[in-house]
């Protein structure tokens, strides 16, 4: 099983990248992507849900405990957001398992998801980012 | 079976020195961080790091429920609980059994077993270890007198309802025995509603005498020799060293075989300590408890044994019968391992969090430093104060000790206080060279007028 790349992998590949002469990374590790361009190239291979890059807006809800991310109800039901979801900022967007235990994730702002940056049933460490929301009253309201 | 990926649930230096261990093995590692961890040392050198909660330890290195999840979430097959922390909790060790991750120490039972004080000292006599003389049913002044001529004095009182020091008196003469039973029975009658007490032999001139055990699962008990560490301040050992060369031969005989036997009777696996304490005036040995982890003194073993504990860990939990057989353990030489922790000797100890500006390490083919400090790293004001543990060996006791009092000048450590200047003055007295110290020495010697001024501060003292 390959490792998942962690966000220390990230921040270090990023800081290799900055320090480069290259014009856009693209790098698939398991089930994460990351593809990043400097900002004269516009590439249109970009827009994959797993794309690490934040419109300038948006704000990172992330996991206030680790667990295994659990992204709807149960029992096969659909997934409580997906990007576009209207969010309340107190609506669950998803649970984290810990154990036995099952906790409630708020989304704390009200706005309209962008992107969800996890999978069902992936473990996420403390404070992982798991998505992200563009706030009511943003560029795009 | 063999194991392929180790969850590291500890951190410092213990999570480094478990790092290494799994990957000279093989191993891959996952070091599980708080918050206030994320770039450690042993973070780093792990295959993977995963942060398991906030900085504060009760909701990131306590959690059960996160640790044994995070280790299951990254897929490895084995936990490592280091020592502190977890490392002594059952229910760890039971929810790794439930999960199918394997616990790197002692079956859930015995962990349990050994937690209670009070079985454990049954446990040990039941396995013909000799346990401090004492009587818990003193109800009475008669039995109070007999129990004290029975086992002679001085003697400890305490109220058998209840732990905490509570209505504690110390006979040392049986004129004065009449009065403390009174005092004693009263007050544990008012604080626990039952005046009976517990009545014990005080040990005043004790050292402290531990034995490593390791064992198999498949019944084959080691034991890898003694570690002296009577060199403690409030229960905290400063300064440990083996093999126990101020204890006679004899005894040391009995005390290892005493370990082997509560080992071999509770069906001990892994690594582990029977701790003893040995009576210097009687020339007697009892047995204090047994801990169930692998200890923060385990180099000094390493030293004297060449084993590598941490790597015979995981091989025993992997299920691999033990290659070494008694005759083959030789303690050869002498080792002292020196605690370097962030506190202030002369401020009563306190702590000393902050960035570390400057790190120089003594660097010998007899000195071993385990450590997860360098420069310029931040020492959170979370957890623990160890900084480092300074390992030095010698041919014999007099050489380790003056190499042990020559690389203390050599270490230093700038931007934060370390009890470095306490070490290099601690060693230097004639009773630690000489070896003539009790468990009680250390605050005995810090009570004395002139310890403070005799140079514990790294800075000099301002006067008037």
């Amino acid at each position: 099983m390959a490792q998942d790349l962690t966000q220390a992998d990230m921040s270090e590949i990023l800081s290799a990248f900055e320090r480069s002469d290259f014009a856009r990374l693209d790098l698939a590790i398991g089930s994460v992507r990351l593809a990043v361009s400097r900002s004269a190239v516009t590439d249109a291979s970009v827009n994959d849900e797993n794309v690490i890059d934040l419109p300038a807006d948006a704000v990172v809800v992330s996991a206030p405990l680790l667990g295994f991310f659990q992204s709807s109800d149960g029992g096969g039901a659909a997934a409580l957001v997906g990007p576009g979801s209207q969010v309340q900022a107190d609506s669950t967007i998803g649970f984290i398992r810990v154990m036995q235990k099952r906790v409630p994730v708020k989304a704390g702002k009200n706005g309209k998801v962008v992107r969800v940056l996890v999978e069902d049933r992936q473990l996420v460490e403390y404070g992982q980012p798991l998505l992200q929301i563009l706030p009511a009253g943003g560029a795009e309201e | 079976m063999s194991l392929r990926r180790v969850f590291v649930a500890n951190r410092g230096e213990i999570a480094v020195r478990i790092v290494r261990a799994c990957h000279a093995l093989g191993i891959e590692t996952v070091v599980a961080v708080s918050d206030a961890d994320r770039d450690s040392l042993g973070a780093r050198m792990a295959g993977r790091s995963v942060c398991i909660g906030p900085a504060r330890s009760s909701t990131s290195y306590l959690n059960v429920d996160a640790v044994v999840t995070a280790a299951v979430g990254t897929g490895c097959d084995a936990l490592h609980p280091g020592y502190g922390f977890l490392a002594e909790n059952a229910a760890l060790a039971d929810a790794c059994t439930e999960m199918g991750v394997v616990f790197i120490g002692p079956r859930a039972e015995t962990i349990r077993e050994m937690g209670n004080k009070i079985r454990a000292r049954e446990l040990a006599a039941r396995a013909g270890v000799p346990i401090v003389p004492g009587a818990s049913d003193v109800a009475d002044f008669e039995r109070a007198a007999s129990v004290a001529k029975e086992i002679g004095l001085p003697i400890l009182l305490k109220a058998a309802a209840g732990g905490g020091g509570r209505g504690m008196q110390v006979v040392r003469d049986l004129a004065d025995l009449r009065g403390a039973f009174e005092t004693a029975s009263a007050e544990a009658r008012a604080a626990f509603g039952d005046g009976t007490l517990y009545v014990e032999r005080l040990i005043l001139n004790a050292r402290h005498i531990e034995v490593q055990i390791i064992a198999d699962r498949h019944g084959k008990v080691l034991h890898l020799g003694e570690r002296d560490c009577t060199l403690q301040r409030r229960h905290q050992k400063i300064v440990e060293e083996g093999p126990a060369a101020l204890v006679a031969e004899p005894l040391l005989k009995r005390i290892r075989q005493a370990a082997v036997d509560l080992a071999v009777g509770v069906r001990y696996e892994n690594a582990g300590t029977v701790e003893f304490i040995v009576d210097q005036d009687r020339n007697e040995f009892f047995f204090l408890e047994v801990n169930t982890r692998i200890q923060v003194e385990h180099p000094v073993t390493e030293a004297l044994t060449g084993v590598d504990l941490v790597q015979e860990q995981l091989r025993i939990a992997a299920g691999e019968p033990l290659k070494l057989d008694q005759k083959q353990v030789r303690l050869t030489g002498h080792a002292i391992e020196c605690r370097i922790n962030a506190e202030a000797a002369h401020k009563g100890f306190r702590p000393s969090p902050g960035r570390i500006t400057a790190w120089r390490q003594p660097e010998h083919d007899f000195v071993r430093v385990d450590t997860h400090c360098y420069p310029g790293y931040v020492v959170p004001p979370f957890y623990d104060s160890m900084l480092a543990k300074l390992i030095v060996v010698g041919a014999d006791r007099a050489e380790a000790v003056a190499r042990t009092r020559k690389v203390l000048e050599e270490f230093s450590v700038e931007g934060i206080e370390t009890t470095l200047p306490f070490l290099r003055t601690l060693l230097a007295r004639p009773e630690y060279v000489s070896g003539a110290v009790n468990t009680r020495w250390v605050e005995k010697v810090m009570s004395e007028p002139d310890f403070s001024s005799a140079g514990i501060s790294e800075r000099p003292q301002v006067h008037g």
